[in-house]
């Protein structure tokens, strides 16, 4: 066959590569080693080449809820269930009521579910601020949860892999934005706009599926003492014009049980309200737009991929089965890298190691072609496969 | 008596105090809602004593007189002497211990990153969170299969959390199941909280590695060397929470 032809081919390859990574990316599925591999990428890119640039710390105040429980009635049985203290939210939200021209924005991350005495001074509270967010999410049958106090909501919904939180859809309905865009749209005064199937942010597309970078991380958060976090229940005990003047004005205000709503991501337990606002803070980042270099760059990479994988040199050895090893390892590193590279470049993980699989059975079809093989040489090479990449025994 | 700067330009709010603290400038006592500034000092007349506060820039502190005396009088001179007490480092430390009371089995002994391998530092106190009583009666067990038996262990636990030791895991070769077992009104219950395999290790042994590999990581910064040997752990031993990580870098 002609060079020519061969890149040719190759291109188109690179094209077929490109169309399955953006389907795999925007699914729910994530590979366990490429979890890995996002998690390595990180540390790389913020411990060995130090690029680990955080928010400003006086843009936000983190309140936690986690000690500021009351009990209310259960609705379907005997009995009482736990629930964050709404008079607490209500006196807090009354001096955010008077004063929120000079607050950024609140994320209240309590889910308002059930009732209590003191609604109707939450509700009286909370009614009239513009610049506020509650979360809500699906029920079981993928209907919006209605809350029992009308506030503004969004949905704070994500899937989980296998392991742990990894990927964030940020289109999930028709009706509801997700929490991460709502605050985008309000704190950045811009729109989304929903084409053809595709999202698109001033033109730009998107990526609906985000693989965040986490510019907040639990640990600053709760060890390192970065940004401050103080409980409700201590601020009402200051005066008002203290709470607003030195802890609110000009900051994005977060509540929410950051002890016990914590869940499993690449940098260890998170709390769920931290995910939403790293969330928000990968759009404000523009991490979600899909640039044409990084396009090139994909493309240029899926095309010396493929030309390598594809069209390999004959084996020296026509009687016994193709090399396996070599190139499995071979593709597994260089998409590796690739994804690495991606991520320090256009800050943007890929989702690419599981093309290993594909490209080397495809591979492996082509050179079957030229060697002289046996139903149980075949039998043996998946065997070896599955044992030895996918640690299946 | 023990006395305490504070060396950050920060007002601090006084949100809670236990037993009697002095305002050393003035003499008098320090009161909820008071605003410290950062060149004054506290005297605290009982080594039970504590102050929380509050501040805009950096959060929530706990400053609490026996981590800072050591219940020392030479000690007690030596910071009163001296008036360099580290001011940032001691915040951080009680403000863990105020947020941090234990972890939550349910999710400590998960691990993807590690297919589910948990480190276990033996003969140490394992933090659990309070909602988990520990008495007599409520307590936490293992349970595995040994030579085709179903093998059950109680666990040696103190008030603040549960010990694991090498007499507990012997004849193991896969993973345990986690237990609790509590004390309700209609009698004992017991719930698998977690599935895990175990690795137990020293933490002598472990902190002399940590030690090796800080001394030839060429990272000086403390964030990120602490990244740095967790990925290490992960990765050779297992998961194991922060906090043990920080015992482990002492």
């Amino acid at each position: 066959m002609k060079t020519s032809i061969k890149w040719l081919i190759s291109f188109a390859h690179a094209f077929l590569l490109l169309g399955f990574t953006a389907w795999w990316m925007n699914t729910g599925f994530t590979y366990g080693d490429e979890q890995l591999l996002i998690k390595w990428s990180s540390i790389l890119k913020r411990v060995v080449f130090q690029i680990d640039k955080d928010p400003p710390k006086k843009d936000f105040i983190f309140i936690n809820l986690a000690y500021e429980k009351a009990l209310i009635p259960r609705e379907d049985g005997l009995g009482n269930e736990v629930i964050t203290d709404r008079e607490k939210l209500g006196r807090f939200f009354q001096i955010v009521k008077k004063n929120q021209q000079q607050i950024k924005f609140t994320f209240c991350d309590v889910f308002l579910q059930g009732r209590s005495e003191n609604d109707s001074l939450l509700q009286s509270a909370v009614s009239g601020i513009h610049n506020i967010v509650f979360p809500t999410h699906f029920d079981s049958k993928d209907h919006i949860e209605k809350l029992d106090i009308n506030v503004p909501r969004a949905i704070a919904d994500y899937r989980m892999a296998s392991s742990g939180f990894m990927k964030f859809k940020l289109f999930q309905s028709d009706t509801l934005p997700t929490v991460p865009v709502l605050l985008y749209e309000k704190l950045n005064k811009k729109e989304f706009v929903h084409r053809k199937g595709f999202y698109l942010d001033h033109n730009k597309p998107v990526l609906n599926s985000m693989i965040i970078d986490y510019q907040i991380r639990a640990h600053e958060l709760f060890e390192q003492g970065e940004y401050p976090v103080v409980t409700l229940s201590e601020l009402l005990l200051l005066p008002e014009e203290v709470v607003v003047n030195e802890f609110l004005r000009g900051r994005f205000v977060i509540l929410g049980d950051f002890n016990t709503d914590v869940h499993e991501t690449v940098f260890g337990s998170t709390p769920g309200t931290l995910i939403l606002i790293n969330v928000y803070l990968s759009l404000t980042a523009g991490q979600h737009l899909i640039s044409i270099w990084w396009l090139l760059f994909l493309l240029t990479g899926y095309l010396i991929f493929s030309r390598i994988m594809l069209f390999p040199p004959p084996e020296d050895d026509e009687d016994h089965p193709p090399s396996w090893f070599g190139p499995l390892l071979g593709s597994a590193t260089f998409l590796a890298v690739f994804s690495i590279v991606s991520y320090l470049l256009f800050n943007q993980h890929l989702q690419v190691l599981i093309i290993t699989l594909y490209i080397n059975l495809l591979r492996f079809i082509i050179q079957q072609r030229n060697a002289k093989w046996s139903k149980d040489d075949f039998k043996k090479w998946l065997l070896e496969l599955r044992e030895t990449y996918f640690n299946f025994k | 008596m023990i006395s305490l700067a504070f060396v950050q330009t920060e007002r601090y709010y006084v949100t809670f105090i236990k037993g009697t603290v002095l305002l050393k400038k003035t003499g008098k006592p320090v009161k909820i809602g008071d605003a410290l500034l950062p060149t004054d000092a506290l005297v605290f007349k009982e080594n039970s004593g504590k102050v929380s506060c509050i501040s805009p820039g950096k959060g929530r502190f706990d400053i609490s007189a026996a981590k800072l005396s050591g219940g020392n009088k030479n000690e007690l001179l030596a910071v009163l002497k001296s008036n360099l007490v580290p001011s940032t480092s001691t915040y951080r430390l009680s403000t863990r211990s105020l947020m941090f009371e234990g972890y939550d089995p349910k999710s400590y002994f998960v691990s993807s990153e590690t297919h589910d391998r948990i480190l276990l530092l033996r003969d140490e106190v394992l933090p659990i969170a309070p909602s988990y009583k520990m008495d007599n009666v409520n307590f936490f067990f293992i349970q595995y299969v040994s030579d085709s038996k179903t093998v059950t262990k109680k666990l040696a636990h103190t008030d603040k959390g549960v010990i694991f030791s090498d007499a507990d895991f012997s004849g193991i070769s896969s993973s345990i199941k986690f237990c609790y077992q509590e004390q309700t009104t209609s009698g004992p219950r017991s719930a698998m909280l977690a599935e895990f395999v175990p690795v137990l290790a020293g933490k002598e042994e472990l902190r002399q590695e940590a030690k090796l590999i800080a001394a030839h990581s060429g990272i000086a910064d403390k964030k990120k060397l602490k990244e740095y040997i967790t990925g290490h752990v992960f990765d050779n031993y297992g998961k194991i929470g922060t906090q043990e990580i920080d015992k482990l870098m002492q």
